[in-house]
């Protein structure tokens, strides 16, 4: 019986066949390099001279961690566990090192999947005003914008925003982690530096493809600026735009770490950032696991949707 | 891409960026209605809830692990003590009633107070404090529970005599022991069916049941642990102002590692007590009607350890030329406020047993420069620095991890040290190598200001065959030193402590800076607040103001 599996079910498999090779080899490099670091938070806690313990003692415990074993013992026992979706104990914490990740992702998620709505609204906004205004009122200023934003580091923002907002004006609590109201700030923190390429990139995609003979022959035909935009700028503009978006939840996510630390909230950035601090081995491990698999899918889901975006690649797509 | 500006987006950018700066400078600074703590206007309450910020929250919570001063604060508003170290600095029974020692100091026994139960509702009797003693005194391989490490390596066993008598064991004399248990944190009284879960299940917040006037109600690692009030207790510290369960009902305590942003939220009022002002905010807050404690604690001053196997450090007249170099009233005053101190001791001096030798490091520049003229260092290169024989007189240190103002502290000294032609240089490593990097022999200062409930810390640091942080023996000071551990009373104590304190001035092993405190701030409508002679912030006799 002939069985037939369609082109993109096996752009699919491989694409993710890819993925899951470029998953397990960034954990052995990340393993490699951690553990061959001098140090690791249970002898750098333990060597405190304050505290006084014997080489001996710190020794014991090193054993009870298994960190006097040699570095390929520690990378087949991580394997192995990984296997099994074990990522192990985290050396500080005491704790499972998922346990300790789970801590935080719904926090960062909530934050970085807020942060790029507001970015996107705040990005398209500005790139279609910036697109109807003429320069004289005010679309000059608004093409200005993303490089403002750019050069506006987050934690700056974020102190500004605390400031009005919070101490002077009292909208939110500064250490609230729960309450929606809460979130749209860190989020807007966040957001405002994270919508400058967006916005840099789709401005100039509009005037790019407003800048094309199609455009000036539907112009000429008569076609209103809204249409214009929505049935053929927009498609056109859509692509870059897409992939500079999809950089930018990485760096939404990468970006957290300070913004968490400013608004006191608990994400995956402030986690990892105590691992890397304290030199968490299978924390940081998993960390950057999870943040390969998210570029990965992500750039996946990316990959796909390009084709339902602009009809001319459906057709390489399928003789992919 | 970019993106020029023409004249007129220019002006509307700057005009923007003008007006939120106007808006941003306009803020009222608000404070808390102004009242001292505890000044007696104001009758206690019950009831009410306070947020408290401080600068860590712990990831895991056994007690092995809460060494670190921010962690201790919430820990001891849950955890007690069988005995603690009152504001004054003296020795007080909490959990138990008293304690007493054999002729050789071999064998201590303690006396329970009885009456005292722990939140899941176990009795505090003499096995529970044994069991607690043994785990701390002995550890558990096993389960990776490593001993208290201040608590000597001759701690032998502890035994449940009676209900409410325990006999603790020691294969060499410990006459610290009583106060060692007094000014370490980790050697808090937990129940039974805490002690007895593994290193993991014990890190969960929700399995430490102990004796303290609060309990957790819920905790988030690393963000937030909530206290509720223990309705049923009925036990506090002798010098307690008042008796039964305390005022407040709900402490939410929360992490917010940015200074400043502390210092906001409690002059927003959207927190109750922080934990750690910027010595810079202190004045401000005091002046604005918010309770600013400082609370010195038994123990080193900030101060530098001086390593004699550096380069250049051997010569008694450097090391005496870089002590007499410091202006230590210019590093309070321009880093601090009038609520730190400079050093008169090599300890706090607060501390039982801290000498004045003030007079013996005073600031004298002409006298640091006559040493080091006479130490042959003459010649200076073009920066200004000493030379001799071609090589620059210059000292190495790496600022702590652990303490945020160590580099401000230390930048200042390398100006002062400057003026006499010294260099300082300053370097940096990681929070994972510090420790490692800094025990280096060549690593010429090494900082401290470490706790001390008595003088056989001295011992631990100073002598050869322990820490040895001058790293070249001295066998005087190992003598007076041994004398120390030896003594049998705390006045024997209390001499050979002065003596090991002396010595390390008079041959410049050792430069006093400054005292360092615990700090925190509080609105002024909550009273009450106090802390203990170990640094320990105390809420169970706080209450809000209506």
């Amino acid at each position: 019986m002939q069985q037939i599996v369609s082109p993109t079910a096996k752009y699919v498999a491989s694409r993710i066949g890819q993925a899951i090779l470029a998953v397990l080899g960034v954990y052995v490099v990340v393993f490699v390099i951690v553990t061959v670091l001098p140090g690791d938070p249970v002898s750098s806690h333990l060597r405190n001279p304050e505290f006084n313990y014997s080489e001996d003692e710190i020794e014991q415990l090193l054993s009870y961690y298994h960190l006097d074993r040699s570095l390929w013992e520690q990378l087949g026992v991580a394997l192995a566990r990984l296997s099994h979706g074990d990522f192990g104990l985290s050396l500080s914490a005491n704790r499972p090192v998922t346990a300790v990740l789970w801590d935080g992702i719904p926090s960062t998620l909530q934050l970085a999947g807020t942060a790029f709505v507001l970015a996107t609204i705040l990005a398209f906004g500005i790139a279609i005003a910036a697109f109807y205004l003429p320069p004289r009122f005010g679309g000059g200023l608004l093409r200005a914008f993303p490089s403002l934003f750019l050069s506006m580091p987050n934690f700056f923002i974020g102190l500004i925003v605390i400031d009005v907002f919070s101490f002077q004006l009292g909208f939110f609590r500064i250490n609230d982690y729960q309450s929606l109201n809460a979130l749209i700030y860190p989020a807007l923190t966040l957001a405002i530096p994270a919508s400058a390429p967006i916005a840099q990139v789709f401005i100039t995609a509009l005037d790019g493809a407003r800048a094309e003979q199609y455009a000036t022959v539907a112009i000429s035909k008569g076609i209103t600026r809204f249409r214009l935009l929505s049935r053929h700028l927009l498609p056109n503009a859509a692509l870059p735009t897409l992939t500079i978006a999809a950089i930018i939840v990485g760096d939404l996510v990468g970006g957290s770490i300070i913004t968490e630390a400013i608004f006191g909230r608990t994400g995956v950035g402030s986690i990892i950032e105590l691992a890397a601090t304290e030199q968490d081995v299978p924390v940081l491990q998993a960390a950057v696991t999870l943040a390969a698999v998210l570029f990965l899918a992500i750039n996946l889901v990316v990959d796909l949707v390009y084709p339902l975006l602009d009809p001319r690649l459906r057709q390489v797509a399928a003789t992919r | 891409m970019t993106h020029s500006l023409d004249r007129r987006q220019f002006l509307g950018l700057g005009a923007l960026l003008t007006a939120s700066g106007i808006l941003i400078s306009c803020s009222p600074r608000g404070g808390q209605p102004n009242s001292s703590a505890g000044d007696g206007s104001s009758t206690p309450r019950s009831g009410g809830e306070i947020f408290y910020l401080n600068a860590h929250l712990n990831p895991s919570y056994a007690q092995q692990q809460i060494n670190s001063w921010h962690t201790l604060q919430v820990w001891a508003q849950f955890v007690e003590y069988l005995f603690y170290f009152d504001a004054a600095g003296k020795l007080q029974p909490h959990l138990a009633t008293g304690y007493t020692n054999n002729d050789d100091f071999t064998e201590c026994t303690i006396t329970l107070r009885p009456g005292v139960t722990f939140s899941n509702g176990e009795k505090l009797d003499a096995e529970s404090v044994a069991l607690n003693l043994n785990l701390q005194g002995l550890g558990d391989e096993g389960r990776g529970l490593l001993r208290v490490a201040n608590i000597p390596a001759s701690y032998g066993h502890a035994d449940a005599v009676g209900e409410d008598e325990v006999v603790v064991r020691f294969t060499e004399p410990c006459p610290s022991f009583i106060p060692i248990l007094a000014g370490t944190s980790t050697t808090g009284i937990l129940a039974p069916a805490t002690l007895k879960l593994s290193l993991e299940e014990q890190g969960d917040l929700k399995n430490t049941y102990a004796t303290g006037p609060f309990v957790v109600d819920s905790w988030v690692p690393n963000k937030e642990i909530v206290l509720a009030r223990r309705d049923d207790y009925d036990w506090p510290r002798p010098d307690a102002p008042h008796q039964g369960p305390a005022y407040l009902e709900k402490i939410t305590v929360q992490q917010l590692q940015e200074d400043s942003l502390r210092v906001g939220a409690l002059d927003s009022g959207q927190v109750q007590v922080i934990h750690y002002t910027q010595p810079s905010e202190e004045q401000r807050l005091a002046d604005s009607g918010f309770t600013v404690l400082d609370s010195f604690i038994p123990g080193s001053v900030w101060g530098l350890h001086i390593r004699l196997t550096a380069k250049h450090l051997d010569d008694v007249r450097v090391r005496q030329a870089l002590t007499h170099a410091i202006d230590r009233q210019e590093i309070v005053d321009t880093l601090y406020s009038p609520a730190w101190k400079v050093a008169k001791s090599p300890l706090n001096i607060n501390t039982p047993g801290a000498v004045d030798l003030s007079s013996k490091f005073a600031y004298d520049p002409d006298l640091a420069n006559r040493l080091l003229d006479e130490a042959g260092w003459t010649d200076r290169d073009d920066d200004g620095y000493r030379t001799k024989n071609g090589e620059q007189l210059g000292v190495i240190e790496y600022p702590s991890v652990f303490i945020t103002t160590s580099e401000a502290d230390l930048q200042l000294i390398a100006q002062q040290w400057k003026r006499v032609g010294v260099k300082l240089e300053l370097k940096n490593v990681d929070f994972t190598n510090y420790n490692t990097v800094t025990s280096d022999p060549s690593v010429s200062l090494y900082e401290i200001h470490w706790a001390a409930p008595h003088p056989s810390f001295l011992w631990r640091w100073w002598h050869s065959s322990q820490q040895n942080q001058f790293k070249a023996p001295s066998e005087e000071l190992d003598r007076i030193l041994e004398s120390i551990v030896a003594a049998r009373t705390d006045a024997d104590a209390f001499a050979a402590s002065a003596r090991a304190q002396q010595y390390v001035i008079d041959n410049a092993y050792f430069i006093p800076v400054h005292e360092f405190p615990q700090n925190f701030a509080a609105a002024g409508s909550l009273k009450g607040i106090s802390a203990d002679g170990y640094g320990r912030i105390r809420l169970y006799d706080t209450w809000l103001d209506a």
